[in-house]
């Protein structure tokens, strides 16, 4: 059954499962958000909830992240941050009259007038949407003992909660287990759980906190949090989608590729588009083929490092990498450029962005557990041994979170 | 003309000119960088720019490998509501481990050796420091070296609400606190740094009869101080600001002249400042000893080497006891956490900083839009314990929205803690060392000492050039052999 909600006075229909950002994307909306300072037109960019270009205001409250969101029938939703309409904000003006940048720090330090009246101008632009009118009573948490929990659903998750004794809970995050595995790639074969693990679906920890004599994780689940006291925490969560540093790399249609693969097999939109993937390692080969295979013109895949093996179904740009993102309201086209000086103009409607995913080291790190920079993860990592063993004793990192990559990638699902 | 900006954190709109502002500004470690543009401040935490920013940090400022590390992280992992964490039971607070201190030279720590000899040094970057040194450079003092063992924000200067207000108990305060405000409405112009001072009032509530008395009074002095403090009913305190719950507030008072400020610009702009007259400032070095000889300060040794002076200024908030100590001084200071969060970025909707005498509750919505606030905690051990809790997210909810019941959806994005340097009777500790001569104190403002830098140091930079001022014999260390306390009531937090 469709529903319908309201997106500033205007109705949108949503299919089932659809998320609020879905259904916007469907009925062909672009601009989801303005930055906070210059005012740019922003699209969903991870698709998974991390980032905060989605964010809407819904029913009242101020940046929901409508990726996550289901959309249900009635919801009001609204853009935020803009003066005129979302559409035509004015105030990207800002944008325009400061090129290069604008710099706070130093606006108009010189005459006290001058800085008076720009420090009272940038309070009324500061922030991002307007306060809740939604009320909200205290929402009791549901408290709860166990003997482990597992943060993440991934193949990396299940395994560890398998192996633990003892009760565990699993807390993931998306509606589904299976983490990077089912994150747009093909779907992968997971292992069954054991009847000990307790899975809380939709569910995102928020900390892990050790006070009091005793260690908590807490998480939030549809509104409320659930505050599980433990005597173990396995860490499995994965990564998180990130962008490269090009020109306009925030224009709308520049979007994760994992997500955006996801998204347009989920939720079956754009899938008239031109894309064009960017990405080095084999989930940009598994992202550029998966869009193919829902229908999108793949134009081109730039391989940044220009290690990926040649094929026939793709054209690969070796070596290539984005310099310029073009278009107005959304990508019109995609400038990249070769060390040797080379430059391709390549029009397209999307660009699939496939950085190696930043580790989400940040649950353990929070308790003290030491990282390391790890360049072939690509970013921060939980320094852990093989066991998954961190530098706290009854804190477990495993999976991608600490820079191992679990066989996932989809072609061939080993377990 | 298309602007041409590529993003590293669109949270917060940090471009990659942005990082190399911060560069020629001469910072380089992530921390620095975070706080200087904004990057990772927003609503993902960081999740989504670090590695970009760490990427080109480590090409466009030679970032060793070793200073690579990821900024402190934050909990919430995700912007969670206060409705829900006000539903939390909260844990009990038993002492837990302290932070450990980092063994050895910080990566980034300079090889340039430091001077043989200065006639000042200056132990702590924080705002005292920082602006005493600013301080001693107009005066025309040009051999002064301030040591900072982290980079310049990590400290409390850097980890405070950004209150600043005249509505102190003691003439002492007000007097010093009218002069602060004065210098937070010059201090752009003065500095060049904007630090988005913005005056929206304090608005104190009492919830008993002897917060509500203390209140009475404290209004009484700050008549007699010519400060505009007004006694009002629970009921104007509602109509002043929107979405107040006046139930269970037995009275309020109200400073329209009191305000609150962007922290971060002041230190970087007494920084600057002292630079640009000659002040040699150095992050990242560690004091680890004071030489004292015949009854004089003779030198400050470190990780990078000996400097000889005759003037050893203790600014180190609550690290001042410990840095005492290498001299043999035993200070009555005792380091206390207090935590503090950061709500979503909104548009502005509450005007004047809000304080609650009973339960040290107070919350200020800052220029960049976010709701900044935080809450002592009675059973609060002391100890040098930086760490965040579960028990401050849920008994902050619970009395913040008991003020403000309309807030229940927004949602808390960040939460971190700094350290109260607290004296007995909650007056500083300042002038010379009894014993040790030339071993000048400036620390124990208990949580206070952002809003009292600027007057205190410029005050006490004219006394070290031999002005007389009763500020530095009345509130000595040897106060508290002698029995004579100096007691401030109107502490918050």
């Amino acid at each position: 059954m469709t529903v319908t909600f309201t997106f500033e006075g205007e109705a949108v229909e949503a299919l089932p499962g659809d998320t609020i950002a879905a259904a916007l994307l469907r009925a062909g909306v672009t601009t989801f958000s303005r930055g906070p300072k210059y005012h740019r037109p922003r699209g969903p960019f991870c698709l998974a909830g991390t980032c905060a270009q989605c964010h809407m205001r819904v029913d009242g409250e101020p940046n929901v992240p409508t990726c996550q969101t289901p959309a249900a029938a009635g919801m009001v939703v609204e853009r935020q941050n803009v003066l005129g309409s979302g559409d035509h904000d004015l105030l990207r003006a800002i944008d325009f009259f400061y090129p290069e940048k604008l710099d706070p720090h130093h606006l108009m330090t010189r005459f006290r007038a001058l800085s008076a009246a720009t420090q009272a101008i940038a309070r009324r632009l500061a922030g991002v949407g307007e306060r809740p009118t939604k009320t909200l009573s205290v929402t009791p948490a549901e408290e709860s003992e166990t003997d482990a929990v597992v943060v993440g659903g991934g193949r990396a998750g299940i395994r560890a909660a398998n192996a633990l004794g003892g009760e565990v809970v699993l807390l993931e995050g998306r509606r589904e287990l299976g983490g990077r595995g089912t994150q747009g790639y093909a779907p992968a074969v997971l292992p069954a759980l054991n009847a000990r693990v307790h899975v809380r679906l939709a569910t995102r920890a928020i900390g892990v906190f050790e006070e009091g004599g005793a260690r908590y994780v807490v998480a939030r689940e549809r509104g409320r949090l659930l505050r599980v006291r433990c005597g173990e925490v396995v860490v499995a969560t994965g990564g998180v989608e990130r962008n490269l540093l090009f020109e306009a790399n925030d224009l709308p249609g520049v979007v994760g590729g994992r997500g955006l693969l996801r998204l347009v097999r989920e939720h079956r939109v754009w899938r008239d588009k031109r894309v064009v993937v960017v990405g080095s390692s084999p989930d940009a080969l598994v992202v550029a083929r998966g869009l193919s295979a829902e229908g999108l013109a793949v134009e081109a895949l730039v391989d940044l490092t220009g290690e990926l093996e040649r094929t026939s179904d793709l054209e690969i740009l070796r070596g290539f990498a984005p310099t310029r993102a073009h278009g107005r309201a959304s990508v019109t086209s995609l400038y990249v450029a070769a060390p040797d000086g080379r430059q391709l103009h390549l029009p397209c409607d999307l660009v699939a962005i496939v950085a190696p995913l930043q580790p989400a080291y940040e649950l353990a790190a929070e308790v003290g557990a030491e990282t390391r920079f790890d360049a072939a993860a690509g970013g921060f990592v939980v320094k852990a041994d093989a066991e998954g063993r961190t530098s706290v004793p009854w804190l477990r990192a495993v999976g991608w979170a600490a820079g191992r990559a679990e066989p996932a990638t989809g072609t061939n699902p080993s377990s | 003309m298309p602007s041409r900006k590529a993003l590293v954190c669109t949270c917060e709109d940090v471009t990659r000119l942005d990082l190399d502002d911060a560069i020629a500004a001469g910072f380089r470690d992530v921390e620095s960088v975070k706080r200087y543009t904004g990057l990772g401040t927003g609503p993902c935490q960081g999740k989504s720019c670090l590695v970009s920013a760490m990427d080109h940090l480590a090409r466009a400022a030679m970032l060793p490998e070793s200073a690579q590390a990821p900024f402190r992280t934050r909990t919430p992992a995700v912007p969670t509501r206060l409705a829900e964490l006000a539903g939390i039971t909260p844990p009990p607070l038993t002492p837990i481990p302290p932070l450990v201190d980092p063994s050895g030279p910080h990566p980034l720590c300079s090889k340039e050796p430091l001077p043989e000899r200065m006639d000042v040094v200056i132990i702590g970057g924080g705002i005292m420091g920082l602006a005493l040194a600013y301080q001693l450079a107009r005066r025309g003092h040009r051999e002064v070296l301030v040591l900072e063992r982290g980079y310049l924000l990590e400290g409390a200067s850097g980890r405070n609400g950004g209150g600043v207000r005249a509505q102190w108990s003691t003439p002492t305060f007000i007097e010093l606190a009218k002069e602060s405000l004065k210098a937070c409405a010059d201090f752009a112009r003065e500095l060049g740094v904007n630090v988005w001072f913005r005056r929206g009032g304090y608005l104190f509530l009492a919830r008993d009869e002897a917060a509500a008395k203390q209140l009475g009074k404290a209004a009484l002095l700050h008549h007699a101080h010519g400060l505009r403090t007004r006694l009002i009913e629970p009921k104007e305190a509602a109509d002043l600001v929107d979405g107040l719950d006046p139930k269970g507030v037995v009275a309020a008072s109200f400073n329209p002249d009191d305000g609150v400020v962007f922290p971060w610009p002041f230190v970087w702009g007494y920084a600057d400042g002292a630079r640009k007259r000659g002040v040699r400032i150095e992050p990242f070095t560690r004091v680890t000893g004071i030489e004292v000889a015949g009854g004089r300060a003779r030198a400050v040794e470190t990780d990078r080497g000996r400097v000889a002076t005759d003037r050893v200024v203790i600014a180190a908030g609550a690290w001042s006891p410990a840095v005492a100590l290498l001299a043999g001084v035993k200070l009555p200071n005792e380091p206390k956490r207090h935590e503090i969060c950061v709500a979503e970025p909104l548009k502005p909707f509450l005007d004047p900083l809000i304080a609650e005498l009973d339960n040290g509750l107070y919350f200020s919505q800052s220029a960049r839009g976010e709701l900044v606030g935080g809450m002592g905690d009675p059973d609060e051990p002391p100890g040098l314990n930086q760490r965040s809790t579960l028990r401050f997210l849920s008994r902050y909810s619970r009395a913040l929205l008991r003020v403000m019941p309309g807030l229940g959806a927004l949602k808390i994005i960040r939460q971190w803690a700094g350290l109260y340097d607290v004296t007995p009777d909650h007056s500083p500790v300042l002038g010379e060392t009894p014993g040790v001569a030339g071993l000048l104190q400036m620390s124990g403002f208990v949580g206070h000492g952002f809003m009292m830098a600027p007057a205190v140091a410029r005050r006490m930079a004219a006394w070290m050039d031999g002005e007389k001022d009763e500020l530095f014999t009345r509130f000595t260390l040897q106060r508290f052999a002698e029995g004579k306390l100096e007691k401030e009531a109107m502490i918050i937090g």
